[in-house]
């Protein structure tokens, strides 16, 4: 599939919930003064994700992304090995005042400014017809704060929290990490056919 | 009483705050679910007034009184189909999901984590092809013990709250299962199921079960149980000819439902009765829906109906609470 369907709960000052579905069909990551192409493969909303025992870098990060009345950043959480799970609640840009400034990304008791990590300019002139305004149609732009990269194990819950310190608001959004070599099942038996009136034969229907 | 119905559709939820008259959904830009999301699920909880749950083909809400909006919740089941929405009756924190395909999902910290249960229902199924949950009950004697009818698979038990689960389909006559109801009287517990064959019932645990006959309809295609009554001294049950069906009916049962009568409606049914919708701050207050969205309301324990002027489209469930 060359798009991601986003689907975002996006909140604004009064409280109003809106809920936009968007098409992502270009992915970059923003690394300090450029940004680079990326697939879309591993953009999920999942909220569980499989890890090796050994555990997996994770590290917080905002996805920015186009919208008709205006650029929406989410929270995300982006592993090592180029998944990306990103939360499906949104504020739009327009309505956060000083865009990055007043924006800071949280994650086991660590917090960061954005402005740390760029600037809100310097990210979207990074994108090819990137402008103050908007993003390009169908672009993201995935902003990570490095500074924060730590090792995340199964069992374990990660917790990204994007805080407008302005609003007070805060984006929570979580990942469940799960052991990929365990089975949660104690037992796995076959899968089973269910039939019909009276246990009639099914061979007509497969 | 003055309450509030809510109507689970194929285009959202709906509010009615006047008897059931005047429909409305939230604001279609601002109400924080998209209202034409699928909805096949409203759930309220006795001790949480206003804490509307409701299951969608984009995940699971819940209803803001205060910012009069639905938050979303995050779960693993956004890919998933959320039929059905039971809460322990003593703890509203315990949540539990039935899915299409066929899976139960658990909350026991009022939706902050989940745990997909190993309910091990079949894969595939007849006709319709992939299972799905029709229905989920908590144990009226014992809340621990935990309910679900699968269509097609038959009817599960767990006796451990989610943990594990055991089929029960030894007499089933079909394993189109879709509604339990629960009585336990002086000769013991009687169970009752229906199913796409009729009424089975069971009076050992659901250890097997025995069809009976319903001579009152025409029809065998059994859909939704609702017990009046906190033993469920009257039975009320739901008949279409098909699904989803071009007419129904509604079956009443003063005898744990060993004889049942047709409730005079005052309008036909345009479709299979799907689903009945009752709260126990007055039971003797119900609605029920047709799939294709008539809504019919009765004061008095189902005797007898009224049908209200608005119709909803296409309607999987129906609910009320007491209004705030």
């Amino acid at each position: 599939m060359n798009f991601f369907l986003t689907r975002p709960h996006v909140e604004n000052a009064k409280g109003d919930v809106t809920t936009p579905d968007i098409l992502i069909d270009r992915l970059f990551v923003f690394s300090g003064e450029a940004s680079a192409p990326r697939p879309l493969v591993g953009l999920s909303h999942d909220i569980e994700a499989q890890t090796e025992q050994a555990g997996i870098s994770v590290t917080p990060a905002i996805l920015l992304f186009a919208a008709g009345a205006g650029t929406l950043v989410s929270p995300a959480l982006s592993l090592i090995d180029g998944r990306l799970l990103l939360a499906r609640k949104a504020w739009r840009m327009r309505y956060l005042e000083n865009g990055f400034s007043a924006l800071r990304l949280r994650m086991n008791d660590d917090e960061i400014s954005l402005d740390e990590i760029g600037s809100y300019l310097g990210v979207v002139s990074s994108i090819p017809g990137g402008r103050l305004e908007h993003l390009p149609r169908g672009i993201g732009v995935v902003v990570k704060a490095e500074k924060l990269e730590a090792r995340s194990v199964p069992s374990s819950r990660e917790v990204v929290e994007l805080i407008d310190t302005r609003s007070k608001g805060r984006l929570r959004h979580w990942v469940d990490m799960i052991d990929i070599t365990r089975d949660s099942w104690e037992h796995r038996p076959a899968p089973d056919y269910a039939t019909g009136p009276q246990n009639m034969g099914v061979k007509h229907y497969v | 009483m003055k309450h509030t119905a809510y109507a689970a559709t194929m285009q959202g939820v709906w509010f009615s705050h006047d008897d059931g008259e005047n429909w409305s959904r939230l604001p279609t830009p601002t109400g924080g679910m998209y209202n034409e999301a699928r909805c096949w699920a409203v759930e309220t909880h006795k001790d949480r007034p206003g804490d509307l749950l409701a299951g969608t083909d984009q995940g699971l809400y819940r209803f803001n009184v205060d910012r009069n909006r639905f938050d979303y919740i995050p779960s693993p089941m956004d890919a998933l189909q959320i039929l059905r929405i039971a809460r322990d009756p003593r703890d509203p924190d315990f949540i539990v999901c039935g899915t299409r395909p066929a899976e139960i999902f658990i909350s026991q910290d009022n939706g902050v984590s989940w745990e997909r249960s190993n309910l091990n229902s079949a894969t595939e199924c007849w006709f319709i092809n992939t299972t799905r949950i029709t229905s989920i009950k908590f144990d009226p004697r014992d809340p621990d013990v935990i309910w679900a009818t699968v269509e097609i698979d038959g009817v599960f038990r767990s006796p451990d709250r989610g943990k594990t689960w055991e089929l029960l389909v030894d007499g089933l006559h079909d394993r189109d299962t879709h509604d339990l109801v629960f009585h336990d009287g002086e000769s013991g517990r009687e169970i009752m199921v229906s199913t796409e064959d009729g009424m089975h019932r069971s009076m050992n645990e659901g250890q097997s079960w025995r069809q009976e006959p319903t001579d009152a309809a025409p029809f065998v295609y059994f859909r939704s149980l609702h017990g009046i009554g906190e033993n469920a001294e009257i039975l009320l049950a739901s008949v279409g000819d098909k699904p989803s069906g071009e007419t129904g009916m509604v079956l009443r049962s003063t005898d744990i439902g060993r004889n049942w009568q047709a409730v005079d409606l005052p309008y036909p049914p345009n479709s299979t009765i799907w689903n009945f919708g009752a709260h126990p701050a007055d039971p003797n207050l119900i609605y029920f829906a047709t799939i294709f969205g008539q809504i019919f309301q009765s004061r008095d324990a189902g005797e007898s109906w009224t049908k209200k002027k608005r119709e909803l489209g296409e309607i999987r469930m129906m609910a009320w609470e007491p209004a705030l």
